[in-house]
């Protein structure tokens, strides 16, 4: 099969896949209706402060496995959803920013700083209009990146890197997320090391099961999926249970919105923010293409670029940013939304998740199997069908159509999620527990599931107490065995050799540079607190 | 392959005439877990499921797949010690995990310790180097090696990486044995040229097919299907074989008319290429090849005497 052949291919796996239901006789294709479904469910789940869309990934990522069950036909329909869910919760976290001054999710924080300045100015409408504008162009050029980038990445991959390079870019890996998430390196390294020492348990190439203390329960280890929705769920449910015991207040206290002038956007007033969005946009993708580093930073520098332009260019009398200007939520939302489809380029293209969302993508293709996102997916074999190679531009089909929806719907769906901003957090809290439970016992009906989950669930909010980031704990556990795996076959491949991680100028560079980040990192946190 | 099928046949007919009539009365007293030793996705758990769906639809049992990895299906024979001897708890594994698994003592089991049930299929394994390296013999191989570096070879299994280690040791060429997570990791791993050649148990007839890889050596005690000149381990002065068969198991002291009726039943899907299962098989592993009663016990107990002696072999 040529190239061309194969995004055909993906196309029609998507369109000519099993139907959902027939429309007027005309099949209607399962995964759009399921992107569909997730776009909608994300921008809910993003309006709605205290919960995030890997929240909502998480939770419904084990309930659609146990519908869809473990067949390559489910991938596409349940890979399609998560992206739906990582695409809307990015343009459903403008809504409670701009409204009521409360960001959805955390990289919203910046929209607050003019976007609510515009809606105490009767401008509410005109804002999310451009929130929308800019978050799904960002979302569209990130995309585009990411088509054209990961194979690239992937044949450099495949072409340079044997056993210790694959070895050795781990360890990069880690060391750069452990170094960059969370503000702290020491913790950061700390998280990390927990994840792996607890992926660690109960496997091993003996027979002894590792590190289970003797015991039957650990001897199988923890499944990936009570670690992570324990301590990524359950540990910030509990956080903010304890949040909640503080302050005793609700979130849906919420002042009334009224409107005043003019709330379209005029071709001029686009004209204007365009190149908000573009400046934004580049930074963004290059910013999510980089493992770990995250939305919120991206929004930041956006939203700082953007406003070393406003300056220099503002006309007078317009507003400046942080007073209501419609170029910081341009800048702002371009740049957080065009994370979301380059961060996918370290996970086709090595395997590697940058971030929580692209942590569920890899959990997807890991449970249900058929599809190993790495380097070898983008062999364009001709002889053979590379069936993994049809699966991604299938997904780069759905990434396609969710762009489609969130153009389309997007902003009516924004102006109907203010309801969800009004949701107590008592009445959310327990359903968002309850439903972390329902979907680990969905996917491993046992008791002792549950209690690995509430564990670790204890262990994150106990993380989130002192300050440190679960996520290096969730990627560590995600990576723990590709990195064991991939140190055994380089030790086997080199014959037995302990050094083979100095074996070439790759791994060498690549073990230079986790030294250098951590030690940057450090410096540069012990520079921060001098200056504070 | 028809000769096997046709032994297959006749075992199966031999235990179905002894125990029709204790199957024909059991049926599961609750609903059945299913282990499958394998990750969820690939080949070997599809056919685990297709079995399981066919059962259900046939029989109207409750079956609940389980995917219990490790160690060449060790760890779901350890998960099935204790567990109800009724019929309602059994597994899909390798028949490796009883020979060579159990042989050297260390997981504290012997093949006593578990009821076999029936085969489904013997995997056809194969020693498979890519095209790209225009090795078209096992002597082209041979010849490299010997004028270059140490060869890096995958192994899937312990067992596999015993006997690739002893067909080094006749060839007189030195080898570097790496392990590797399954057949797709195999095939990952010998087209991203990380590894020069590896045993595969079946996962590599499309590309063998489509001219992208070259069988150099059949694994098994038999002629490969897809390249039937190819040299036998006995051809190369190794005592061994890599008859490896997928079978379901029970716990030990199984009830023996559960046992006997989930072997018909599943020889029955198995060998029939209209159902999903059946035809899985045929697509992937050639064939079904359904082995039952005192036959399979008779190749479990020879598989474990050989396998001892291999393990001493490979530690010379």
């Amino acid at each position: 099969m040529q190239p061309l052949d194969y995004i055909a291919a993906g196309i029609q796996a998507v369109i000519f896949g099993p139907a959902a239901f027939e429309l007027l006789g005309v099949p209607v294709p399962l995964t759009l209706v399921m992107v569909f479904a997730g776009v909608v469910t994300g921008i809910l789940v993003g309006a709605t402060p205290g919960l995030a869309g890997p929240m909502a990934m998480a939770i419904s990522l084990p309930i659609l496995i146990s519908f869809f069950g473990y067949n390559v036909e489910a991938l596409l329909p349940v890979l399609g959803f998560l992206i739906g869910i990582m695409k809307g919760a990015t343009l459903g976290g403008a809504v409670p920013a701009i409204l009521f001054n409360t960001p959805g999710t955390p990289d919203a924080y910046m929209t607050t700083l003019d976007g609510y300045p515009l809606t105490k100015k009767g401008q509410s409408r005109k804002a999310l209009k451009v929130a929308h504008l800019s978050s799904v162009s960002g979302d569209t050029f990130s995309d585009i990146a990411l088509f054209v980038c990961a194979p690239f990445v992937a044949l450099m991959v495949e072409r340079h890197l044997d056993f210790p390079e694959k070895t050795a870019l781990l360890i990069l890996s880690l060391s750069f997320i452990a170094a960059v998430i969370g503000g702290s390196p020491g913790k950061g390294l700390i998280s990390v090391a927990l994840g792996l020492i607890a992926v660690f348990i109960g496997g091993g190439e003996d027979f002894y099961p590792r590190l289970s203390l003797g015991t039957d329960a650990l001897a199988g280890g923890f499944s990936i999926m009570t670690a992570i929705l324990g301590v990524l769920i359950v540990g910030a449910v509990l956080k903010e249970y304890e949040d909640l015991w503080h302050r005793s207040n609700l979130s849906g206290t919420c002042e009334r919105i009224v409107d005043n002038g003019d709330q379209r956007l005029t071709r001029a007033e686009i004209l204007r923010i365009a190149p908000y969005i573009g400046q934004s946009s580049i930074v963004g993708t290059i910013i999510g293409a980089l493992p770990g580093i995250g939305t919120t930073l991206a929004a930041a520098l956006g939203y700082q670029l953007g406003r070393a332009r406003h300056e220099r260019r503002r006309p007078e009398g317009a507003p400046a940013f942080g007073e209501g200007a419609i170029e910081g939520v341009a800048a702002t939302e371009a740049a957080n939304s065009s994370v979301s489809g380059s961060n996918l380029i370290p996970v086709l293209g090595l395997g590697i998740p940058g971030n929580a969302a692209a942590v569920f993508i890899i959990l997807a293709t890991d449970s249900i199997g058929g599809f190993t996102p790495g380097p070898s997916v983008f062999r364009f074999s001709e002889s053979v069908v590379n069936t993994e190679l049809v699966l991604v531009f299938g997904l780069f089909t759905a990434m396609l159509f969710a762009n489609l929806v969130n153009w389309t719907f997007g902003g009516a769906f924004m102006r109907a999620a203010t309801v969800m901003v009004r949701a107590p957090k008592r009445t959310l809290l327990p359903v968002v527990l309850l439903l972390t439970f329902t979907a680990v016992y969905a996917q491993e009906p046992s008791m002792e599931s549950l209690w690995f989950t509430l564990g670790f669930g204890i262990l994150g909010y106990l993380m989130r107490k002192v300050d440190m980031s679960p996520l290096p704990f969730v990627i560590a556990f995600v990576l723990g065995g590709s990195l064991e795996n991939s140190a055994r076959q380089a030790f086997s491949a080199t014959g037995g050799d302990p050094y083979f991680l100095f074996s070439s100028w790759i791994s060498i560079f690549f073990l230079a540079g986790s030294v250098v980040t951590v030690v940057l990192a450090l410096r540069q946190k012990r520079t921060d607190s001098t200056q504070a | 392959m028809k000769k096997f099928l046709a032994l297959g046949a006749l075992a199966l007919g031999y235990s179905i005439a002894a125990t029709a009539s204790l199957a024909e009365d059991w049926t599961p007293p609750g609903p059945i877990t299913m282990h499958i030793a394998f990750p969820p996705g690939g080949g070997s758990d599809s056919q685990g499921r297709l079995i399981a769906e066919e059962l259900e639809t046939r029989y109207g049992w409750t079956i609940t797949p389980q995917n219990t990895p490790g160690k060449a299906g060790l760890i779901m024979a350890k998960e099935m010690q204790g567990a109800p001897t009724d019929g309602t708890v059994f597994g899909l594994g390798i028949s490796e995990a009883l020979d060579y698994g159990m042989a050297d003592g260390t997981a504290g089991m012997t093949p006593d310790d578990v009821t076999p049930i029936v085969t489904t299929t013997l995997a056809e394994v194969a020693f498979v180097v890519p095209a790209s390296k225009g090795w078209k013999t096992f002597d082209d191989f041979v010849a490299a090696a010997m004028a270059g570096e140490p060869m890096r070879v995958g192994a899937i299994t312990p067992k596999i990486a015993d006997v690739t280690y002893l067909m080094g040791k006749e060839a007189g060429i030195e080898m570097n044995i790496t392990m590797v997570q399954g057949g797709r990791g195999m095939l990952n791993a010998l087209y991203a040229g990380d590894l020069d050649a590896g045993f595969v148990a079946g996962a590599h007839s499309r590309g063998v097919e489509a001219g992208e890889l070259v069988e150099l050596v059949s694994g098994m005690s038999r002629p490969l299907s897809l390249t039937p000149d190819a040299p036998l381990l006995a051809d190369l002065g190794v005592p061994f074989n890599l008859d490896i068969y997928f079978m379901y198991f029970g716990p030990k002291d199984m009830d023996g008319a559960a046992q006997a009726k989930l072997a018909q039943s599943i020889s029955e899907i198995v060998l029939d290429d209209t159902t999903k299962a059946g035809a899985l098989l045929e697509a992937n592993f050639g064939g079904a090849e359904a082995i039952s009663g005192e036959a399979l016990q008779a190749f479990i107990d020879a598989s474990f005497v050989s396998a001892k002696d291999l393990m001493q072999a490979a530690s010379e």
